[in-house]
């Protein structure tokens, strides 16, 4: 058990942890583009995909998840040696930045685990009129496109669409490229539009619980690494 | 001619050191009145973005030619860049098309503005890698690899920075804070060579030689997942 404690309390466990993830991501970069099972893996949750690959175009993977769960038991570990151990300094603030970065590491971490386990994206193809039924009794209605046009591109595209609820209630929504309508907790994207044969657009409604665990992660990770700049350069004046 | 005047401007720097401003404001001049004629930020596509890094490469040094007035090296290395980045730039094709939709937010100007300053960092943490190698005395080494430190680690912050607003961006344009593609990949594996290059730092062993050149090494990912990447990789990104 202390031989255990022993390697996770240390930074060189980080670095070769650090060091082989690396080399994982590189294999997989390598990889990604072999396979075509790979086309799909954004259109669905990460552990759902993995269910239906075969272990040969996804070892990677795996590893990287392993390598990931034993990254953030040693972040933890040495955490929570490096604040017992400085608990008497009184320079606090330099204890606690590498803790604020480890933390939002962690977070974004189990952002990334929320949404491989629990995130779900659908698309579909509508035109002006038509909708579309979920499981829960409620359909989307497609009410109008708008859409400018310069020098032959698309500049600006807007859909206008009709929620209704089982129960019969009708919320209007609009929405954009980076100006989701957010209804439910599910986000309703509009992807792409196509004007030249049909007017039509493809839709995406989108679930992705960690998104928000990512953004605490991600504030608590600039937090902390802000103020370690700010320490380091006053520190280390030259 | 304004084009051709930016690598231009900076190879005479390997003559005349007060040259590299001139270029800058050159530089500078010219990404004003692309982002004019445009209407928006013009950091779309190979032309734009190099230009800007070879920019961002030589302001961002501004600040350590004090430190280094005698030490000719780093102008010309910096120089160097800058010209190198300028010379491929304006032979790329400048893009006029208008902005597609999806990249008409602040969110996307944000990360990208951010991924180049941070690159630029990275560019003169590598070269005052180079420096490291040129000083003789320990002194100038252990000043020189302290630089290096905070470079990379503004560097670092700067690139977290943008890989946080990409993904801001990425789930109000796409639903999701992260894809699965190369050019991800690499930037994670980018962002992952830092982080290792920081906590390399806390053993005594990997002070000195052995850090510096791990932040040299740093760059040439840097280079590769930006150029690369989008040139090689399919990939969510065109730069």
């Amino acid at each position: 058990m202390k031989l255990i404690l022993n390697i996770f309390r240390s930074v060189r466990t980080t670095n070769i942890l650090i060091f082989i993830l690396m080399g994982i991501l590189f294999a997989g970069a390598i990889v990604m583009p072999l396979f075509p099972s790979y086309r799909e893996i954004n259109n669905t949750n990460l552990f759902r995909w993995l269910s239906g690959v075969p272990l040969s175009e996804s070892w990677w993977l795996y590893l990287c998840i392993l390598i990931i769960g034993l990254l953030i038991i040693n972040t933890i570990v040495c955490s929570i040696e490096s604040i017992i151990k400085k608990d008497r300094t009184k320079r606090w603030p330099l204890v606690i930045s590498p803790q604020l970065i480890h933390l939002g590491f962690a977070f974004i971490m189990l952002a990334h685990f929320l949404s491989s386990y629990m995130a779900a994206h659908g698309f579909m193809v509508l035109q002006e009129g038509q909708g579309i039924k979920f499981r829960n009794g409620d359909t989307l209605y497609l009410e109008r496109i708008d859409y400018s046009i310069q020098k032959g591109y698309i500049t600006d595209m807007a859909v206008l669409l009709k929620y209704v609820t089982s129960d019969g209630t009708a919320i209007k929504l609009k929405s954009s490229p980076n100006h989701p309508a957010i209804i439910r907790g599910t986000g309703i994207y509009l992807k792409d539009m196509d004007i030249m044969s049909a007017k039509r657009v493809l839709i995406q409604i989108s679930r992705d619980p960690g998104a928000i665990w990512a953004l605490v992660g991600g504030i608590l990770f600039i937090m902390g690494t802000t103020l370690l700049v700010t320490l380091k350069i006053k520190q280390d004046a030259l | 001619m304004i084009l051709i005047l930016q690598p231009l401007l900076y190879a005479t720097t390997f003559f005349w050191q007060k040259s590299i401003f001139i270029a800058i404001l050159v530089q500078t001049g010219y990404m004003i009145y692309r982002g004019l004629t445009l209407g928006r930020l013009p950091l779309i596509g190979l032309h734009d973005t190099l230009l800007f890094l070879s920019l961002c490469t030589a302001v961002l040094s501004i600040p350590f030619m004090g430190r280094f007035s005698k030490q000719k090296g780093f102008f010309l290395y910096i120089a160097f860049l800058s010209a190198v980045f300028s010379s491929i730039g304006i032979l790329m094709k400048p893009s006029t098309m208008p902005l597609p939709p999806v990249l008409n937010t602040f969110w996307f100007e944000f990360h990208v503005v951010l991924s180049f300053l941070s690159y630029g960092l990275f560019g003169i943490g590598a070269i005052l890698g180079i420096i490291f190698f040129l000083y003789k005395a320990s002194s100038d080494k252990k000043i020189t690899e302290a630089l290096q430190y905070r470079t990379i680690l503004t560097g670092y912050l700067l690139f977290s920075l943008s890989m946080i607003f990409g993904g801001i961006w990425a789930y109000f344009a796409w639903g999701t804070y992260w894809l699965w593609t190369p050019k991800e990949l690499w930037t994670t594996l980018l962002w992952l060579t830092y982080t290792l290059y920081l906590h390399l730092r806390f053993r005594q062993w990997w002070r000195g030689k052995r850090i510096v050149l791990t932040g040299i090494a740093g760059y040439v990912i840097v280079l590769f997942t930006y150029l690369g990447v989008g040139l090689l990789m399919k990939s969510s990104h065109s730069f």
